[in-house]
């Protein structure tokens, strides 16, 4: 590369930045909250696809996260199999889930897309009470660590934060890519989707796949660095938690909703009056956003410099360069049209 | 997928289309042709079927009778994106961008068409989509300074003028490599200069081999550019023919022209 994308240079100056928490961290804590925060953004980093650039309002991920949970510790800490497999398996799960659940829901116009994956959350959660030999009902599992040397607290931190990268960096390729363009194009225009010819109903389908992937990942992570989960764990709040990071990092946004997963989750914890408070501090903390900056914070510092230095937009008049229009387009009508 | 005659070939039909809304027959047992190469108009008073026929054209309405063909090809009960994937571009009466998308990336979506990279090869940005990536986006500069929205390339859609946006949707369908180009009102809130501007463009189109089929109520630009043109009033074609044919009809004066 001839110059520095400056996208690529955030995302390493941010792995960079989150590489050193565990040297300058002041207890366990605070590395279990920042290998939440991690663990929350995989499944975010999925659903962000799902309800910030394809425009799907999902609030039942939680279902998905709970699914992945559920069968790393029942495949890793019951039948004992290698965790990283169980936890691969645990994400194919979580996408067959997502491909289960989008099926018949992803052609309902939003809000009923919204009240179906809800529907779905509170099933899921009546089914693992209702299996209570698989799953151990209402008193739970236990969720097993990975071997060595992820297996302390700082070690299983960066095992996280890798797969953390692995999710954004591919999440910035898809926002990059044709298909950012096409999930944009659901999101703010299906009509114009449909007449450049994307595949509406399917692309929905193939990225909410990929969000119950990431989901499901997500899950064997939390199992683990829960060591312990019960059907109380995946309670609907924690569904709307997720929805919320969204909101206030701001749509067609990556580095905003990571903002928001990052706010929301330390912030309770760091603050402990906050605690108590939890979910009225996200109430207010969405009320503010939603009227004050309804851009989201990932658009914070852009929106300051615009009040400070507004950017001048001329409207300069279009000169068309005709001759070159003709030039590409006799060339273009000669090669081959592209199939599928 | 079908041979590709020479391009001269190509010719869009409809065969005695009707599409009722409920009591309201809004298109009423039209038949009509667009060929390669032509600009073909079709004009007529509000609520005359002007739309609806473009809608049915490419797919948004199916017809409540009759047959649309590309040649031999029965594209009747195909979708909306398979018509686009055979070569039909189309605009809007009231532009629909992705506002918050640069210029380029909102004509870049017209190369959906022609993409063949899969979900999973862009989320792990392998070497064949950044090559397909850029190779598109040569060919979408291209056609952005043809016509001539090249100073804007990386502005917001929803920061741009009127004229742009409009201009930009053409654009976006000509990166399609359409083989018909279906334009609804594209003159409509254009200034003078701009009017002219389109012009060219269209002229330059349709010398490429790209048929034009034009709904438009600016009719002295219609009858300025086009080769043939069809009036419709209340959903019935009432005259068809050649610019100067139509302008003079009594019929198209008493209910459209005015005398």
């Amino acid at each position: 590369m001839k110059h520095l994308n400056s996208k690529s240079t955030q995302l390493f100056l941010g792995i960079l930045f989150c590489s050193s928490i565990p040297f300058w961290a002041n207890d366990q804590y605070q590395i279990h909250i920042a290998t939440l925060i991690g663990i929350y953004w995989v499944l975010v980093s999925g659903l962000n696809l799902v309800v910030g650039f394809t425009g799907q309002l999902s609030i039942g991920h939680v279902g998905l996260l709970s699914i992945g949970s559920y069968a790393f510790a029942i495949l890793a800490g019951k039948l004992g199999f290698d965790p990283y497999l169980s936890m691969l398996v645990s994400g194919c799960l979580g996408g067959f889930c997502g491909l289960m659940l989008g099926l018949p829901s992803l052609r309902l116009p939003g809000f009923y897309f919204a009240m179906a994956t809800m529907a779905f959350s509170l099933i899921v959660n009546e089914l693992v009470l209702a299996q209570g030999d698989l799953t151990g009902g209402g008193i739970g599992l236990a969720g097993p660590l990975f071997p060595a040397p992820f297996e302390s607290p700082i070690g299983f931190y960066y095992f996280v934060l890798a797969i953390a990268t692995l999710f954004t960096w591919a999440s910035l390729n898809i926002v990059r890519s044709m298909w950012g363009r096409a999930l944009i194009s659901i999101r703010d225009s299906e009509v114009a989707a449909q007449a450049m010819g994307v595949p509406i109903f399917r692309a929905k389908l193939i990225v909410f796949v990929f969000s119950g992937f990431a989901a499901g990942i997500s899950g064997a992570l939390f199992a683990s660095l829960q060591s312990y989960i019960t059907p109380d764990t995946f309670v609907f709040e924690l569904s709307l938690f997720f929805f919320v990071c969204i909101i206030i990092g701001g749509k067609g946004s990556i580095l905003g909703p990571f903002l928001g997963t990052v706010v929301l989750t330390a912030l309770p914890e760091l603050a402990a009056p906050l605690a108590k408070l939890g979910n009225l501090f996200y109430g207010i903390l969405l009320l503010i956003v939603v009227l004050v900056i309804p851009e989201g914070i990932g658009r914070l510092a852009d929106m300051f410099i615009q009040k400070i230095r507004p950017r001048l937009v001329k409207t300069e008049p279009m000169k068309p360069d005709l001759s070159r229009l003709a030039q590409t387009l006799v060339t273009y009508s000669d090669t081959k049209r592209g199939q599928k | 997928m079908s041979t590709t005659p020479s391009s001269n070939v190509w010719e869009l039909r409809a065969n005695e289309v009707s599409k009722k809304f409920g009591g309201l027959t809004a298109v009423d047992n039209v038949s009509l042709s667009l060929k390669a190469g032509e600009v073909h108009g079709l004009i007529g008073p509000n609520g005359s079927g002007k739309t609806t026929m473009l809608n049915l054209l490419c797919g948004f309405y199916a017809p409540s009778s009759g047959q649309i063909l590309m040649n031999a090809q029965d594209l009747t009960n195909s979708t909306i994106q398979d018509r686009a994937f055979l070569g039909l571009g189309r605009t809007f009466q009231k532009p629909r961008l992705l506002p918050t998308l640069s210029v380029l990336d909102n004509s870049m979506l017209g190369a959906w068409t022609q993409t063949q990279s899969g979900f999973l090869a862009s989320a792990m940005s392998l070497p064949y989509v950044n090559k397909e990536e850029q190779a598109l986006a040569e060919l979408s500069k291209e056609i952005l300074h043809g016509v001539g929205l090249g100073m804007v390339l990386n502005r917001p859609a929803n920061l741009l003028d009127h004229g742009q946006q409009r201009f930009l949707e053409i654009a976006r369908a000509l990166v399609m490599k359409p083989k018909f180009l279906l334009l609804d009102e594209p003159a409509g809130g254009l200034t003078g200069n701009e009017i002219s501007l389109l012009k060219d463009l269209i002229k330059v189109i349709q010398a490429s081999g790209i048929g034009v089929l034009l709904v438009e109520h600016h009719t002295d630009f219609v009858f300025r550019i086009c080769d043939r043109v069809t009036t419709f009033n209340v959903g019935k074609m009432i005259k068809h023919g050649t610019p100067s044919e139509v302008r003079t009809d009594a019929e198209v004066i008493r209910v459209y022209l005015g005398a």
